[in-house]
């Protein structure tokens, strides 16, 4: 089931905003993230391990997607994660 | 009487009335029924169930909703060496059917032909000829026993015998906290018929009345002197919403006594204060009877404590391995008790996965404070394994209990195949609950262990006995 790359985009960074374990992006960088035009690394947003399962988690139980933390290092961007899951 | 080689329990009860005919057994609301009346009643109707041809081993149900003949011809089954089961009318028919062709019923002991069930023949009981009847009849049985079943948070019932040691095992030790009592758990469940059995044997008084509201429940054990009051969690809970109103009626003296691994320090102390009397938690199995009893003292050294470890009863920790843990560490409760069933009823699987040893393993997981008092952190199958950190339910609701707002809490998992078990936390609140400040009060206190997300329920699904049902909580948040 493909769904709205957008819209997927635009889940991808309310999980990254809502992530228990990394801290507020910095203004520039939450413009950034915004901008549906533009990219940001999950390194750059301090993406480890433990933030990568609590994103995992996230999206489980607010959208009902389920996705592995490996996703996260095989399409290391909020772009890129959003295009891998709205192609699914 | 703590050990199997006890006499039979009618035989105590005999005993006792020979000694004081005239003290009051039960009371009821429209009188009282004397040891010497009742054990009148209970050779009368040994007699009548004889006549109808029911012989010592018989397997025997009964279907009396009235607990003030229930208790009589349990007794007179007791005696008569029979084995019997109760068939509560509100459990639905199928249940009872099924109950009546797994244990081979002879006979239902009942008031209408709808009682019987299964091939079993309906025999009416009448305990006003049982009391006149005054003809030879044999030595109390020690034949005599129980089939008990736990109620089960999952699937069918698991079925149990309990012999005549084990259904008053530890008598002595609940009459030491009181002979006037009452229960508001009723007489044809495991624990309730326990409860009575051990009043009988030990000379005590019992005050019977079933379902009763807060007010009366107050009522009633001042009126008639109750010094322990046994109860499910769910009722001492309404007692607890209550106690602002019933605080004044309700006597310092009445203990109360509930159940549970855990049962909340705000409600145990809130309950304490409002109703200014002690309350006691007991914690056991159906299969293993009483382990521990905790009161004021012990939940003042912790408040997460069971107590310790009742004489005569032994509990060891262990590890998957069937090894004991060190001292201090925690592990898999197992329990060696005169009180403790060696198998279940034709469930070979549950005999092999709970009966290890000689030893009954619940699948609670606990350990020993320093002080040598049993701490009781939450059920194994409860455990969620979320990657690699291993969370109890228990916990997180130990943590968000007090929260304000917070009426009632559970948590359970929210299975994902890639990740494990995301633990959820189900609350219900009052309005306008503050969701996200829990959760942040969780994720403060309990890290990677916290709850991931809450969400309102109307009312935590439990069952008869007041244990969490999470596998309908996980449905229910599906």
């Amino acid at each position: 089931m493909s769904r709205d790359p957008a819209a997927m985009r635009a889940l991808v960074v309310r999980a990254v905003l809502a992530n228990p374990v990394t801290l507020f992006p910095d203004e520039a960088t939450r413009a950034r993230l915004e901008d549906p035009a533009a990219d940001c690394a999950f390194e750059e947003l301090g993406f480890d391990s433990l933030a990568r399962m609590e994103f995992c988690i996230w999206m489980q139980l607010e959208a009902g997607i389920e996705i592995a933390e490996a996703a996260l290092l095989d399409h290391p961007s909020v772009a890129a994660l959003a295009a891998h899951l709205a192609g699914r | 009487m703590d050990d199997r080689t006890a006499p039979p329990i009618v035989g105590v009860i005999e005993q006792v009335a020979g000694q004081a005919p005239h003290r009051p057994a039960l009371i009821h609301e429209h009188g009282a029924v004397g040891y010497g009346r009742l054990v009148a009643e209970v050779r009368g109707l040994a007699a009548q169930f004889a006549r109808a041809g029911l012989r010592p081993g018989d397997a025997v149900g009964v279907a009396l909703g009235e607990e003030r003949a229930a208790i009589p011809v349990s007794l007179a089954l007791l005696r008569l060496g029979c084995r019997q089961v109760a068939l509560p009318p509100r459990d639905p028919a199928p249940v009872r059917e099924d109950l009546a062709t797994r244990l081979a019923l002879v006979a239902v002991v009942g008031l209408s032909p709808s009682d019987a069930a299964g091939s079993a023949a309906l025999i009416v009981p009448d305990i006003e000829a049982a009391a006149r009847d005054d003809g030879p009849v044999a030595a109390p049985s020690l034949a005599g026993d129980v089939v008990v079943g736990t109620s089960g948070t999952t699937g069918r019932p698991k079925l149990m015998l309990a012999d005549q040691g084990q259904l008053v095992h530890h008598a002595a030790t609940l009459a030491g906290y009181g002979t006037v009592f009452h229960r508001q758990v009723p007489f044809d469940s495991n624990y309730g018929k326990r409860l009575t059995l051990r009043s009988l044997v030990t000379g005590g008084t019992e005050v019977l009345g079933t379902d009763l509201t807060p007010d009366a429940l107050a009522e009633l054990c001042a009126r008639h002197g109750v010094t322990r009051v046994h109860m499910p969690p769910q009722v001492a809970e309404a007692l607890f919403a209550a106690g602002a109103r019933i605080g004044a009626t309700w006597p310092d003296a009445t203990r109360i006594f509930t159940t549970g691994a855990r049962i909340p320090q705000a409600l145990r102390l809130g309950l304490q204060e409002r109703l200014g009397c002690g309350v006691h938690v007991q914690y056991g199995a159906t299969e293993a009877g009483m382990v521990t009893i905790a009161g004021p003292e012990e939940h003042a050294a912790h408040p997460d404590t069971v107590g310790y470890v009742l004489p005569g009863v032994e509990v060891m920790l262990v590890d998957e391995h069937g090894r004991p843990v060190p001292q201090g560490e925690e592990g898999l409760v197992r329990i060696r008790s005169a009180g403790a069933i060696d198998r279940y009823l034709d469930d070979p699987a549950a005999t092999a996965r709970h009966c290890i040893d000689g030893w009954y393993q619940p699948g609670d997981v606990g350990r020993f404070a320093p002080w040598g008092a049993l701490l009781v952190a939450g059920r194994r199958d409860d455990m969620m394994t979320l990657g690699t950190i291993k969370i109890l339910p228990a916990e997180i609701e130990a943590v968000a209990e007090g929260f304000p707002g917070l009426r009632d809490c559970a948590a359970f998992p929210v299975r994902a195949p890639a990740l494990g078990d995301i633990p959820v936390l189900a609350v219900v609140g009052d309005a306008g609950f503050d969701a996200a400040g829990l959760l942040a009060h969780c994720r403060a206190r309990l890290g990677l262990r916290a709850p991931r997300k809450v969400v309102a329920v109307e009312a935590i699904p439990r069952n008869a006995m007041g244990k969490v049902l999470r596998q309908q909580l996980a449905e229910m948040a599906r």
